[in-house]
């Protein structure tokens, strides 16, 4: 040892927020948590190295995100257990949001989301939450279809419809594309859908008609994005036929309708980093979007 | 036909059996898991387990229906998965290393016994050469089919064994001046060989520059040639594609098609009175770390096998 002060760079963190634990949040902060889960899902496995990539990726970012956030490590799972699973998520998001702070779940998949409403829904017993979802998904099949007691992603919409006080008309589905079950299909009605194509055609009107018909029987929002909404290669020209999705700057563009809306909560899902391209140009791509997510959370002016 | 390896997952979820439980008109795949011979870029082998693997994801909807019936959210169109009975997937033919004489005289056999049981054949590649064999085995048949050739080039690549085949060389000339090979998608250099053989048979080529700008005339080529054959095999060789939608494919192709182009069209062409078979091949999985190559793949197949995977609902 030559006597030097070693430098150490620190442990990366979400947008180089500071550590903090759930004792230390104050109302209006934003706890960003990882979720290291993805084993309920059909699909690729991944998506539980999502927040171990964000990061990587965020921390040096140049994007400007709100100065409340802080990285609270990632929420306990059981991989093999399902039902504690759930259990264990819902009570760790009830006792951020029991503190008046905002969560931000990045990394995982939907089939777990149903536990952080719950946690919401635990804390706030008498206030009516809408949920936005940003997804080409519906996962609209009924509870009962669950192959088991366990999370799964196709009927998590159903779950979550089944926590809110004002049910499935508080929740908007935005973004869908593609096929869906038809026994998804058949309970369109009872929601706000608003496929892909008229968000990339019509999107003022679109989000227009999905605050409108949120605003109505809620006072406090839960924003939801997977990434499956982009177009796989997050090209530049969304929806070229059927196919397609949304591009990056089409996402964020409808992250920014819906900025003024007092969030209680958000989560980013779906992201898969073995499938990102040497460099991790989707993750820094996504940072993007997350750094947008945050300051819809935040109560900055 | 025993001792094929079982795949972890199957061609659209299809239950795994052997050629003895084969039914007529069913779909039956197989796996050719065999590399390109050098100096092609390996990775193929992985191409088989890829392809099933995404087929499954990509059917995810019908799979958590009940009924097996989805809504396009867009356009409201309602189908229903219809799968004839006794479809199958018999896993991968058993291969070490790169495509040699010996591998596709084995894929020729198996392609035969498929199709001699009323078996149509689908084939998951592999390196492209594997065409040859699965080729070679709908031929042994007394219908022999008309080839579309979805590829870049019109040559098959070389085995460890043997010089790359004009592709020309696995039919006949025309007789009654109905063209045995149509070649789409077709860019970049081609070998005079391959030129001159193509040329002796009365082949015909629809450029990728034509499918660029000639979409119309294009369609009316394929159509025309599709309507003129009660057979037709379709061969899908993922090197079609522009290296930068995917990159996951032995060599790279640069001006290629772009899978929306690849899908639509095949989407838009008119179903032939027969289809003898489908070869998908040169797919590389681990050359592309995003799996657009496989999904490009998956996608190709399930509009080639349209008619064979799904009904209209009406209402």
């Amino acid at each position: 040892m030559s006597g030097a002060a070693l430098e150490l760079r620190p442990a990366s963190t979400f947008f180089g927020a500071p550590v903090a634990d759930i004792e230390d949040l104050a109302p209006g902060d934003i706890a960003a948590v990882g979720v290291y889960c993805d084993h309920f899902s059909d699909g690729r496995p991944g998506g539980r190295f999502a927040a171990r990539q964000f990061r990587y990726a965020s921390t040096e970012t140049t994007a400007s995100v709100p100065h409340t956030v802080f990285d609270l490590g990632d929420f306990n799972v059981f991989p093999l257990e399902p039902e504690r699973t759930h259990d264990i998520l819902c009570e760790q998001s009830q006792r951020i949001f029991t503190t008046g702070a905002k969560l931000f779940a990045i990394g995982g998949d939907y089939s777990v989301s149903p536990a952080f409403i719950n946690g919401i829904a635990g804390d706030a017993k008498t206030v009516s939450v809408g949920v936005i979802r940003i997804s080409r998904r519906l996962d609209l099949l009924p509870v009962t279809m669950k192959p088991s007691v366990g999370p799964w992603r196709c009927s998590a919409t159903s779950e979550i419809a089944d926590l809110l006080s004002a049910g499935s008309a508080a929740i908007a589905l935005i973004g869908a594309r593609g096929n869906v079950a038809a026994e998804e299909s058949s309970r369109i009605s009872e929601l706000a859908v608003i496929p892909a194509v008229e968000v990339a055609h019509r999107r003022a009107a679109a989000t227009f008609q999905a605050r409108k018909v949120l605003e109505a029987v809620a006072d406090r929002f839960y924003l939801s994005v997977d990434v499956d909404v982009l177009e796989p290669r997050f090209g530049s020209v969304a929806l070229p036929g059927t196919q397609g999705g949304l591009s990056q700057a089409q996402l964020i563009d409808l992250l920014v309708a819906f900025e003024d809306m007092p969030f209680v909560g958000a989560e980013l899902t779906g992201h898969v980093p073995d499938l990102d391209v040497p460099g991790r140009l989707a993750t820094e791509a996504l940072v993007n979007v997350a750094a947008k997510m945050l300051h819809c959370l935040s109560e900055d002016a | 036909m025993t001792g094929n390896r079982a795949p972890f997952a199957t061609l659209f979820g299809l239950p795994f059996g052997d050629t003895e439980k084969i039914a007529e008109g069913a779909i039956v795949a197989f796996g050719m898991p065999v590399q390109s011979a050098s100096p092609r870029r390996i990775g193929t082998a992985l191409g088989p387990a890829a392809i099933r693997a995404t087929s499954c994801d990509a059917l995810q909807a019908y799979r958590t229906s009940p009924s097996h019936t989805v809504v396009d959210i867009s356009t409201g169109r309602t189908r229903r998965l219809r799968v004839r009975g006794g479809s199958l997937d018999m896993g991968d033919l058993e291969f070490n290393g790169q495509i040699s004489m010996g591998g596709i005289d084995r894929i020729a056999d198996l392609t035969e016994a498929i199709a001699t049981e009323g078996g149509l054949p689908i084939a998951l590649g592999g390196d492209h050469r594997t065409l040859e064999g699965f080729v070679r085995g709908l031929q042994s048949g007394p219908n022999i089919p008309a080839i579309i050739s979805i590829s870049d080039k019109f040559s098959l690549p070389a085995a460890v064994d043997a010089p790359p085949l004009p592709l020309a060389t696995l039919v006949s000339a025309a007789t009654d001046r109905t063209p045995p090979l149509l070649c789409v998608g077709v860019n970049g250099l081609q070998s005079g060989e391959a030129w001159q053989a193509l040329e002796r048979i009365g082949g015909i080529v629809v450029g990728a520059d034509e499918i660029y700008d000639a979409r119309a005339m294009a369609l009316e080529t394929i159509n025309r040639f599709i309507g003129a054959h009660q057979s037709v095999v379709f061969c899908l060789d993922l090197e079609v594609i522009d290296a930068g939608y995917a990159a996951g494919t032995p060599a790279v192709n640069v001006g290629g098609l772009t899978p929306e182009q690849l899908v639509d069209l095949l989407n838009e062409i008119d179903r032939p009175a027969a289809l003898a078979g489908v070869a998908v091949t040169n797919v590389a999985p681990h050359l592309d770390a995003r799996g657009l190559t496989e999904l490009a793949a998956t996608e190709a197949l399930l509009a080639v096998l349209d008619r064979h995977l799904f009904e209209e609902v009406s209402g």
